[in-house]
């Protein structure tokens, strides 16, 4: 179980990390056409 | 007045002449409410990370670790981080954008409203005004435990301290004696981790003595079951739910996202919030290691908040225990400085309409707030880490579903983001007072925090409906979401983008560690 969370904390984190990444690339590309 | 007295003393005075001379430098309004809005990446993330954690980190919070509750508490740390990332690409950007002086000032430019503001303004000074208390609390008794001086004196002495650095210096000096500060803690938090472990016989040592002969389930999923809820899954839901809390700190909290006002562009805003993030995982880590690895060098220290205090004067040379001392004074005094500058400019930008009265407005309200917190400070018995969490509770329950709103709703109106942050407040903090004044355990899911951001939503979507987004607003809206020319800088989006995508990877680096440092030598046979 101790795994388990370790895991899905590093997904939580991830997530968030892939969110941003993403709609800000969006919005930058849209700034660089 | 014994050693840790003196370097209690000297570093005092060295943050006393450092404001000094930032003090020569702060000339107009804007250097003294957003630090001339040029902050860089460092002093950005040194300030951040320098205000969430106070000294309560080096009592409470050491003290919740070192009772048995690791699991729970990273797990409420890991969840509470990612509201860096969230808060600084979808609210802090647009914060910054505002040029606001202030997160209550940027509500009511979002939704034309002074009312808002007033309303922000007012939840806002009570927060800080709470916060501000324990940490104050918090930092007398170290003081007093340490100094054996009056606790009345110590308080008095903190006072003087971090209102002379905040009135003197504005946000220019908060954010460089915060910088100073978070080196100075962080330096001695690791170095106290690798002594301690060191003579402890290393963590693996240490793992397999808390597991074998400490408290039931210490470093197990489920936490110790005889100390904040009798199971393991109302333990992890505990640490989930105040996680989010603290995540709406991280992301909109005014000691958190104000520090984005000051950033020198919405580059160093994004830039900073991938920094912090790790940076603060990475600094909270030897913290979490320390406490529990003290209950193996002593199983019966009586009162857990002091557990750390106890171990620079027992376990560790006497220099590196001045340090880490030290350390802990400025995480407090580098908070207080944060949430009186807070408590002055929420004031000031709402009652002086002359921005050149501003400075002077400000500097007398810290005063006044110095004196009345002081006075609480006093006459309130210390109770350290709840007092930090019904503020917290407070923000997540009024602003975060306001900021939410204010950045993705086009249906949420003025009224009804005014009556559902009012709602929130009000839930909230009577649910706290009620349950702490009467020692009630309310059931994890009627929290006054959730109580608090589900009647908030509600109330905001319900007025909403009755009410119209008048033609401002949506103008206003339309404006905040253009990104700046000056933004636009190829050179700039390429190494933020960088950033960006080291992101996702903190994820990965957060999973890696835990299973190294927990997994691994906890189920090592």
């Amino acid at each position: 179980m101790e795994l388990v969370i370790s895991i899905a904390l590093g997904l939580w984190m991830s997530i968030f990390g892939i969110l941003a990444y993403s709609s800000m690339k969006k919005e930058y590309d849209e700034v660089s056409k | 007045m014994n050693i840790y007295f003196w370097g209690m003393v000297i570093s005092f005075a060295a943050y006393l002449i450092i404001s000094f001379f930032i003090s020569k430098k702060v000339k107009t309004v804007d250097d003294f409410f957003v630090a001339g809005r040029n902050a860089p990446i460092i002093l950005i993330v040194g300030s951040m990370i320098a205000s969430l954690l106070s000294t309560s980190m080096f009592t409470g919070e050491i003290g919740e670790f070192y009772s048995g509750i690791f699991s729970p508490m990273i797990i409420l740390y890991v969840v509470e981080l990612a509201g860096y990332i969230a808060g600084a690409v979808y609210f802090g950007r647009l914060l910054r954008r505002s040029e606001a002086y202030s997160v209550p000032e940027f509500f009511g430019k979002r939704f034309c409203s002074d009312k808002i503001q007033k309303l922000a303004s007012l939840i806002n000074i009570v927060v800080a005004t709470v916060y501000l208390l324990s940490v104050m609390q918090a930092l007398a008794t170290l003081m007093h435990t340490v100094t054996k001086i009056d606790y009345n004196l110590c308080l008095a002495l903190g006072v003087v301290i971090f209102a002379a650095i905040s009135i003197t210096s504005g946000s220019k000096g908060v954010l460089i004696t915060d910088t100073i500060m978070f080196g100075i803690f962080t330096s001695a938090i690791v170095i106290a981790a690798f002594v301690i472990i060191n003579r402890g016989g290393g963590w693996q040592s240490i793992m397999t003595e808390l597991k074998e002969n400490a408290v039931s389930g210490m470093m197990s999923w489920t936490g110790n079951l005889d100390y904040l809820y009798p199971t393991g899954l109302e333990n992890i839901a505990w640490g989930i739910i105040y996680g989010l809390v603290w995540f709406s700190v991280c992301a909109v909290g005014p000691w958190q996202s104000s520090r984005y006002l000051m950033a020198k562009n919405e580059h160093t805003v994004i830039r900073s919030s991938v920094v912090v993030a790790l940076g603060t995982f990475l600094v909270l880590l030897p913290f979490a290691m320390v406490a529990v690895s003290l209950r193996v060098f002593n199983p019966d220290v009586e009162a857990p908040t002091q557990v750390l205090i106890w171990a620079a004067m027992n376990i560790l040379p006497t220099a590196l225990g001045v340090f880490l001392l030290t350390g802990a004074l400025a995480a407090g005094v580098s908070s207080a400085t944060t949430l009186l500058s807070l408590v002055g400019t929420s004031v000031a930008r709402n009652l002086g309409k002359d921005p050149s009265k501003q400075i002077k407005i400000s500097r007398i309200v810290m005063l006044i707030t110095s004196a009345i917190v002081l006075t609480l400070a006093i006459t309130n018995p210390p109770q350290i880490f709840w007092i930090i969490y019904m503020g917290a509770s407070i923000i997540a329950s009024a602003w975060m579903p306001t900021a939410v709103a204010s950045v993705f709703s086009k249906r949420v109106t003025k009224q009804g983001a005014f009556f559902g942050m009012l709602t929130g407040f009000i839930s909230c903090f009577a649910l706290k007072l009620i349950s702490n004044s009467f020692s009630i355990t309310l059931p994890i899911y009627l929290d006054p925090v959730i109580v608090g951001m589900v009647l908030n939503t509600l109330v905001m979507i319900i007025v909403s409906s009755f009410t119209s987004v008048t033609k401002e607003e949506i103008e206003y809206v339309a404006k905040l979401k253009v990104i700046p020319e000056a933004e636009k800088d190829p050179k700039d989006i390429k190494v933020t983008k960088r950033y960006l995508a080291f992101a996702p990877f903190i994820g990965v680096i957060v999973t890696v560690i835990l299973v190294l440092i927990w997994v691994i030598p906890y189920n090592a046979k």
